[in-house]
């Protein structure tokens, strides 16, 4: 014992600079330490595994997995630090499988170590393995009869009936209720989280009336009764459940006495008093004339300041009608007779007494309907004599007569506002009035800063109103320079009331929609958006590098993406595994909801694709790069690659920060925007993620050739013919692809405007699919899979016959006098049904030419949607307007992608290709004639026409620069509907205007020098074929 | 009109109206999850009828002995529902749970230049405890006010006489 307790000092004296090196982040120097150790000690397992834990911390994942490789080969008993350190590297590489692995084995060889049994329960948890977690809560029970373990055991099935909740119904619960009761019975209940669990099962299977029993009853008591400061709401949702309706409501009106502002109560009230409607309607007038009497009573105590004045009674009265006429119990003529009063009154006493509050707005919009139309203008007309001031925009040269002196009549102003907008005062004023009253309102703000306000929260709203009207105008005429000016207005409200994040949401967005990534970026730093909002505001970011040439960015910022959602996705089992270790079973189904939400988010899913697809055409810098980019050797853990389920993924985005003030379907407006910007962002992303895996195809199929020709034996000739050759995956990929594509086109054949303010931007996925670039690729990768295809029957024939018979081969190369040149057919005896013509260089050419020019046809506008699949002949668009210059940016950056993408094809081609590859140089010589083939000129060809490419792309790039240093300021920031040069308010834009150009230039010239660089990069790339 | 209600793991994916305000901090899924697992009771949010989160509040009870006390750790209402006194009934929920956990006193830690904050504090029966240097890190380091409320089984107040001295950071025992 003495000997062991030694040796284990021993080792812990060893390994202690790592552990200090690994706890102090240093694990360059953990990795030293541990090699120190290792080559004196070298059986010192641990010290190997917490090097692989270094070397995983500093992104040497690949290292990392041969060290614990290595360790699990050995096939012995690990120590307790080995197991954790193993562990740790499990979590951090994303493969939480391998810990369960890695305890099954540990507990086989000491099947009764609690402590083992513990890790490897919580395991299963991180896996949400419920079956194994129950089998391994039984084990632990058996040999250590403990609570916790019972209740594990219980939990497990719990989540197994949650998982399938037919059987749950059936079977699962209905054994988890009988294993509670037994120890009920048998008085063993030690803790609340047992109680708490009892309830969860109760609950589970409606059995109200007995959860309710065990909320009142002993055990409630002894171990809920402090602890559960919901006990009253979740006792009335039980007696309501229940059917215990009089009870419940006997008690709300006792509660609601002293807590008069509480919805909950009220819920519970009017859901129990419905309830008791429908069921006795012979007692429908009595319960309608108790709880007109109760709200009313509560109001009038309000009203003659016997208690706080709260909004609860006043809207508990509003949302009384609305239920008594939701179900035709009163009749809407007679309200006004009625012991509730006409809405109208109702709705003008609430706004007398809480229009100075920000939320006045928001409390009563719900009950605006009550009014019908006439009325609507009374109630405005009221509240505004309140204020005294107007709503609509005062007519002539827009000075204004009377300001709001402090917050609560500004409030209040500010309140009519936006019940005018939501009663569509807005929407019947033309785009110049608009603009009047925008400019209006910022005068309002203005002033407020001039006269030094110390809370400038109200007057913030004035510009949030300002530009909800400018955004009108924007919206119905698409005119950039509307953008330009809610950016200038948006950077002052941002300079005079820095705290203000409404308005720096919107800055972020509109910024965005301009393609200035910059200035994206810094403003979703200021907003300090982190963690979980790196998802649902996601929206601000997701789409913006790429689309605007920030290659490098890009890739930084999914790979930075990616980790944020395995971070999150480690927490939440972390915090899982603790909720069991507590006890906290209500919290559990809600985290395992929760973490597969956040898991299914399509930007978690997308930051892969993205990362993946970027990573691969632009910093792969060889065929060995590019494939392991688009494999993904990197990565162990559950790979999407080519497969993922896009039917599951979610839509976790946020758009509830920005208020509307509209009524009439905004929501809807809103959640249709969501849907279609997510359908169209999801649909992007699979197409390349399609690319990515056509890529990888031709990858695979490169260094499947290559294994086949150095082993050269002749049983792995055999492989060539297999089915499940990379060659015949790129064919149904690319057929893939094309439909896909095609389902594109039919569906997202418009750009249009976004329309709400607070929505997701635009994602330009429709102006995408016009410009042809996607017809290149797909042309290249039919084109790679012909030749591919021809290669690979001539080697094969070559193979068969000795190398002697090329010419006889049954890969038959003809080429013969087409429409635009010479034509090659090639035969491909795996699909006799599809046309073997490859295309011609001047079809490509064509191809080419209209991708690099079609952004002539690009406009902003809806007046004149973006082109249709027809392009006119010289491939010049007859409008004048020119979205410039962010569309022009996406323009160059789409260019780069597909070029990217063809170049990468062409170069893969060659390889397969009889001269291709630096691995058959030596073959090259002796088989000359190959290299001679049609197929091989045609391959030349091709490849001429795509090396030529990326220097038009360069020269539209440096077109752009020049334009933009000449004359920036008229192609997008001239003056519009608020600069107007007899302003002071223009005065304080106009301010900015200089700062906001400089640096909007600055992030532009940012993108073209970036892409200008990827340009350059293709084209050395293509050199070999590059023409003079 | 308000529906108290515990506050709920999805409460994270639309929260940002209330979060994207300067003075409220996002904190990664670990310490919202820590919060619900361990002091769920302690962990609110304030809902409006329309389905808005208004605010919420989370703390948690700790200490020892004497030291044994409610800690508020956040509590904020989004600029829409300002106004409405939800920070002081949220304040109140807040010590009538630490209340009935018998604790000592509530705590909390708050910028010294938030002077909004300071004073609804005061108004709430808060006092300055003591002052802790250079509690919140950022692009310039600012000290907090540590205020404290002692509650009714502190029967003397002995845990809100203020000390003098301002008190290094490091020097505090958190928990």
């Amino acid at each position: 014992m003495n000997a062991n307790k030694a040796a284990e000092s021993i080792i812990e004296r060893r390994l202690k600079p790592i552990y200090d090196a690994i706890d102090s982040g240093n694990n360059k120097k953990a990795a030293q330490e541990a090699d120190k150790v290792l080559k004196k000690h070298a059986g010192t397992h641990c010290a190997k595994a917490l090097k692989a834990l270094a070397l995983v911390r500093s992104e040497r994942q690949d290292e990392a997995w041969t060290l614990i490789d290595e360790l699990e080969e050995l096939d012995i008993a690990w120590d307790d630090n080995t197991l954790q350190a193993l562990t740790h590297c499990f979590k951090e590489l994303a493969a939480p499988a391998r810990i369960a692995q890695l305890y099954e084995v540990a507990c086989k060889r000491q099947p009764k170590n609690e402590q083992l049994l513990t890790h490897l329960f919580m395991a299963y948890v991180r896996t949400r393995d419920y079956k194994q977690q129950q089998k391994t809560a039984m084990a632990l029970f058996k040999e250590f009869p403990k609570n916790p373990y019972y209740f594990w055991h219980i939990m497990s099935i719990v989540m197994q009936a949650n998982r399938d909740p037919k059987l749950g119904r059936a079977m699962l619960l209905p054994l988890a209720e009988k294993m509670v009761l037994k120890w009920v019975e048998s008085d063993s209940i030690e803790a609340e989280a047992e109680v708490q669990l009892y309830l969860m099962i109760l609950d589970r299977q409606e059995k109200y009336n007995e959860s309710l029993k065990v909320l009142q009853g002993p055990l409630g008591d002894k171990y809920l009764a402090t602890k559960m400061w919901d006990r009253n709401y979740r006792e009335l949702k039980l007696l309501t459940n229940s059917g215990q309706h009089d009870l419940v409501i006997n008690r709300c009106f006792t509660l609601l006495q002293q807590q008069p502002d509480d919805w909950g109560l009220f819920t519970s009230l009017y859901d129990s008093a419905f309830a008791l409607m429908a069921e006795q309607t012979e007692r429908q007038s009595e319960l309608i004339s108790q709880l007109s009497d109760f709200v009313v009573t509560l109001v009038e105590r309000c009203e003659r300041g016997e208690c706080d004045r709260v909004r609860g009674p006043f809207l508990a009265r509003l949302h009384l009608i609305v239920r008594l006429l939701e179900k035709d119990l009163v009749v809407r003529a007679q309200l006004g007779t009625s012991r509730l009063g006409e809405p109208l009154k109702l709705l003008t006493d609430y706004y007398k007494y809480f229009g100075d509050k920000p939320c006045c707005f928001a409390d009563i919009q719900p009950y605006l309907w009550l009014l019908g139309e006439q009325p609507q203008g009374e109630f405005l007309a009221a509240a505004l004599s309140v204020t005294g001031l107007p709503c609509r925009e005062s007519s002539g040269d827009g000075s204004i007569e009377k300001f709001a002196t402090n917050v609560e009549d500004a409030q209040r102003h500010i309140t009519c506002l936006q019940l005018a907008r939501s009663f569509g005062v807005h929407k019947a004023m033309d785009a110049g009035a608009k603009c009047r009253l925008a400019r209006e309102c910022f005068n309002r703000l203005k002033k407020a800063v001039d006269d030094k306000v110390e809370d400038l929260l109200a007057f913030e709203q004035y510009a949030l109103i300002g530009v909800q009207l400018l955004w009108d105008v924007y919206s119905e005429q698409g005119d950039v320079l509307l953008l330009n000016e809610m950016v200038l207005v948006g950077e002052w409200v941002r300079a005079v009331s820095p705290k203000n994040a409404h308005m720096r949401l919107l800055l972020a967005k509109f910024y965005g929609m301009l393609g200035a990534c910059t200035l994206v970026q810094e403003l979703v730093q200021s907003l300090d958006v982190k963690y979980i909002q790196r998802d649902t505001l996601g929206y601000l970011l997701f789409d913006l590098l790429n689309n605007f040439g920030r290659f490098t960015n890009a890739v930084v910022y999914y790979v930075d993406l990616c980790a944020v959602f395995d971070q999150g996705e480690r927490e939440v089992s972390d915090c899982l595994t603790t909720a069991y270790r507590n006890g906290a079973f209500p919290q559990i189904p809600d985290l395992v909801a929760f973490s597969d939400q956040s898991r299914a988010s399509y930007y978690a899913v997308g930051a892969d694709v993205q990362s993946r697809y970027l990573a691969a055409i632009f910093t792969a810098d060889s065929l060995e790069s590019l494939t392991d980019r688009l494999l993904d050797r990197d990565s162990r853990g559950d790979q999407i690659l080519d497969a993922v389920d896009w039917s599951s993924v979610r839509d976790n985005r946020d758009f509830g920060v920005i208020p509307c003030f509209d009524t009439d379907g905004f929501r809807q407006r809103l959640a249709d925007e969501a849907e279609r910007t997510y359908q169209e962002t999801v649909d992007w992303l699979r197409l390349k993620q399609l690319i990515s895996s056509c890529l990888a195809a031709l990858c695979r199929e490169r260094e499947f050739r290559r294994a086949v020709s150095e082993k050269q034996a002749p049983a792995d000739q055999k492989l060539l013919k297999d089915a499940d050759r990379p060659l015949l995956q790129l064919r149904t990929l690319t057929g893939q692809l094309k439909a896909h594509y095609h389902h594109c086109r039919s569906n997202y054949n418009n750009q249009s405007l976004a329309t709400s303010l607070g929505g997701p931007p635009p994602t330009h996925f429709s102006v995408f699919l016009q410009g042809g670039y996607m017809e290149v690729v797909d042309c290249l990768f039919d084109c790679a899979y012909l030749l591919a295809r021809h290669f690979d029957q001539q080697s094969t024939a070559a193979g068969e016959e000795n190398g002697a018979a090329t010419k006889k081969s049954s890969s038959a190369e003809r080429r013969e006098e087409g429409g635009g040149g010479e034509r090659l057919r090639l035969s491909d005896s795996a699909s006799p049904e599809r046309a073997h013509v490859l295309p011609t260089a001047d079809e490509l050419q064509t191809l080419v030419r209209r991708m690099l020019a079609s952004h002539q046809l690009l406009h902003v506008g809806t007046q004149s949607p973006p082109c249709s699949s027809s392009v006119s002949a010289n491939g010049v668009a007859s409008s004048t307007t020119q979205p410039f210059p962010h569309l022009q940016l996406a323009h160059c950056s789409w260019l780069l992608q597909a070029l990217s993408v063809v170049v990468w094809t062409i170069r893969l081609v060659d390889d397969l290709s009889p001269s291709g590859g630096s691995s058959k140089k030596g073959k090259k010589k002796t088989s000359g004639v190959a290299d001679q083939s049609p197929a091989v000129i045609q391959l030349g060809e091709l490849a001429q026409v795509v090396a030529s490419a990326p220097a038009a792309v360069d020269q539209l790039l440096a077109d752009l620069e020049l334009m933009m240093c000449a004359d920036f300021e008229s192609l997008c920031l001239s003056d519009n509907a608020v600069i107007t040069n007899d302003q002071e308010l223009s005065a304080v834009l106009l301010d900015r205007r200089r700062a906001v150009r400089a640096t909007m230039h600055a992030s532009y010239a940012e993108s073209i020098s970036e892409m200008r660089k990827f340009a350059g990069k293709l084209r050395s790339s293509m050199n070999k074929w590059q023409t003079a | 009109m308000t529906l108290f209600r515990p506050f709920n793991v999805f409460d994270l994916f639309k929260f940002n109206n209330v979060n994207l305000d300067p003075l409220t901090e996002t904190y990664g899924f670990n310490f919202y999850i820590q919060y619900l697992i361990n002091w769920p009771e302690y962990f609110q949010t304030v809902e409006s009828p329309n389905g808005d989160i208004m605010g919420y509040v989370m703390g948690k009870a700790e200490g020892r002995d004497e030291n044994w006390h409610g800690h508020v750790t956040a509590v904020t209402v989004a600029p829409m529902y300002r106004r409405l006194k939800l920070a002081a009934k949220m304040m109140k929920v807040l010590e009538e749970i630490s209340e009935s956990k018998q604790c000592y006193f509530v705590d909390l830690f708050v910028r010294v230049s938030n002077n909004v904050a300071t004073k609804m504090y005061n108004n709430l029966g808060y006092v300055v405890y003591r002052r802790i240097l250079d509690y919140y890190s950022g692009a310039q380091d600012e000290d907090a006010f540590d205020m404290r409320k002692a509650l009714s089984r502190d029967v003397e107040q002995k845990s809100v006489i203020p000390l003098k001295q301002p008190v290094p950071c490091d020097d505090i025992d958190l928990t």
